[in-house]
């Protein structure tokens, strides 16, 4: 096998794998393991059994906060975090506006406004709906993906719809790491086929593997 | 190597770069035309300017810029973007039940009530309170102050005319909200609009009024500002809650969006809470 004796000055800079980042340190570019720094979930229709499989899979000491967009109906209130604190070993709560961002909570949109991140800290509007649904999922994973660049993992998970795929083209624009349910296994195909086909989605997996996947995607991140 | 065009690296100094084109860009809309949206939360503020330079034909930040400082209609459009926030009528059903079964009572001992509406957007939910205090007898002692940061849909609120499309959930909104008459009674329809009965707005001055840059003009006894604060940030939410509690009587009222909150604001002492999840509050000190 020949070697290649070009100087790496020549060469074209090389895809970057996954779970690995970039910083510029002067003039030199650097590479590190990726911190990821949030998880960002989208799921609509069969989103209810979705979540709760992978939130059981989660344990107590993950390492970083969760931010769900479930669509939900305009008067929806308790119900939701009620269900979904049954079978997660994290706090589940609905977001208030303003709320900190803090690791090993699970953070839900609340029903009929859309969910936003900043560093640090939610915020809330009542913008009009996108792609007929607020909360929206693209709205949560651009704004996350505008806020922590390469810290991001989006997950998108079964729905009757395509919110998420612009989502997802942005976080992965921006660096971050995307996760999408496989459409085989979803109750509703379509929103997870819709990110596969607009964005380059790093993982495609059956429902029961996106929980561990998780944990161990930033088990070794940290 | 890989050489300074990582495009991670890259995504992150354009998106470096926009951030000081929208503090240009507010910078600019406040020194020419006065409104300050400096301290507008960032995420959605960002979503909006986006729509607008779409919808401009425009492909920057800076090209926004430029072209609303030189072309005052684009300016407008702009302000309708920054500034509309959706509503309904009697938009969270339970805060209008609560308010009837908690704050009117209180109300009632009152030989006069001063009510301010910052942020009346359309004025959906302005004509859902003067139904509401109509329905409870309370209607003719009461004044609403409704303001909006907006002269288009102050115009709009001051005529009462919605669209009928949305009167299903109007009505169904009327009824969740403890609503003890006949919602159809309360307006007229005609081909595609509805006009809401004109003694609804008897007792309203509708104005303009920017929160952010102008000051307490009265005394009130019942504030409602709801799903306006979370377009803002913490330090001009703290500013807007002061002018509040300037604006506000010893035991006045206060009632914002289900999901903002008083806490960790510099007043939340001087309230105590009547209802948590619907947040309605009475101010103490």
């Amino acid at each position: 096998m020949a070697r290649d004796h070009r100087s790496p000055a020549d060469s074209p800079a090389p895809p970057l794998p996954p779970g690995v980042r970039a910083w510029r340190d002067g003039r030199v570019l650097r590479e590190a393991k990726q911190k990821y720094e949030i998880v960002v979930i989208g799921c609509s229709m069969g989103g209810m059994h979705a979540l709760t499989d992978i939130l059981g899979a989660i344990p107590a000491d993950f390492p970083l906060p969760i931010a769900i967009v479930q669509h939900r109906y305009k008067t929806s209130n308790e119900g939701l975090p009620m269900y979904l604190r049954k079978t997660s070993k994290l706090a589940v709560v609905d977001v208030m506006d303003k709320q900190w961002i803090k690791p090993g909570t699970v953070y839900l949109a609340p029903a009929d406004y859309h969910l936003l991140v900043e560093r640090g800290e939610f915020s809330l509007s009542v913008d009009a709906a996108v792609a007929y649904s607020r909360p929206s999922v693209d709205v949560l994973f651009e704004s996350a993906a505008d806020a922590y660049g390469p810290g991001v993992i989006g997950v998108v998970l079964t729905g009757a719809n395509s919110d998420g795929a612009r989502g997802a083209v942005r976080v992965k624009k921006r660096g971050g790491f995307m996760v999408v349910q496989d459409p085989k296994t979803a109750e509703a195909p379509s929103m997870p086929q819709a990110a596969i086909d607009a964005a380059k989605v790093d993982r495609i997996l059956p429902l029961d593997r996106i929980g561990p996947f998780l944990v161990e995607l930033c088990r070794n991140s940290r | 190597m890989p050489s300074d065009s990582s495009p991670i690296i890259e995504e992150q100094e354009k998106a470096d770069l926009e951030e000081i084109e929208i503090q240009l860009l507010t910078e600019g809309i406040y020194r020419h035309y006065g409104f300050d949206f400096r301290d507008y939360s960032r995420p959605s503020l960002r979503r909006r300017i986006w729509k607008r330079i779409y919808a401009e034909g425009l492909s920057t930040v800076s090209g926004l810029l430029e072209k609303i400082l030189h072309d005052p209609a684009s300016m407008e459009r702009l302000l309708l973007d920054l500034s509309i926030n959706t509503t309904a009528m009697f938009r969270d059903p339970t805060f209008y039940l609560r308010f009837r079964q908690k704050v009117v009572p209180l109300l009632r001992t009152y030989p006069f009530v001063r009510i301010w509406h910052a942020g009346c957007s359309t004025g959906e939910e302005v004509y859902s309170m003067a139904i509401l205090l109509q329905e409870e007898g309370l209607y003719d002692r009461c004044r609403i102050y409704a303001t909006d940061i907006n002269e288009a849909v102050l115009q709009k609120a001051k005529a009462g005319i919605f669209p009928i499309a949305t009167m299903q959930e109007n009505t169904s909104n009327y009824i969740s909200a403890g609503g003890t008459g006949t919602f159809s009674d309360y307006y007229t329809a005609r081909y595609d609009y509805t006009i809401f009965r004109p003694s609804l707005r008897e007792n309203v001055v509708f104005a303009q009024h920017n929160l952010v840059t102008d000051a307490s003009f009265n005394h009130f006894n019942v504030i409602f500002c709801r799903n306006v604060l979370i377009y803002f940030n913490n330090a001009l939410q703290d500013r807007v809650q002061q002018l509040f509690l300037q604006s506000m009587e010893m035991f006045g009222i206060l009632g914002l969006g289900r999901k903002e909150s008083i806490r960790y604001t510099t007043v939340q002492d001087n309230f105590e809470e009547i209802d948590a999840e619907e947040k309605l509050y009475r101010r103490v000190r």
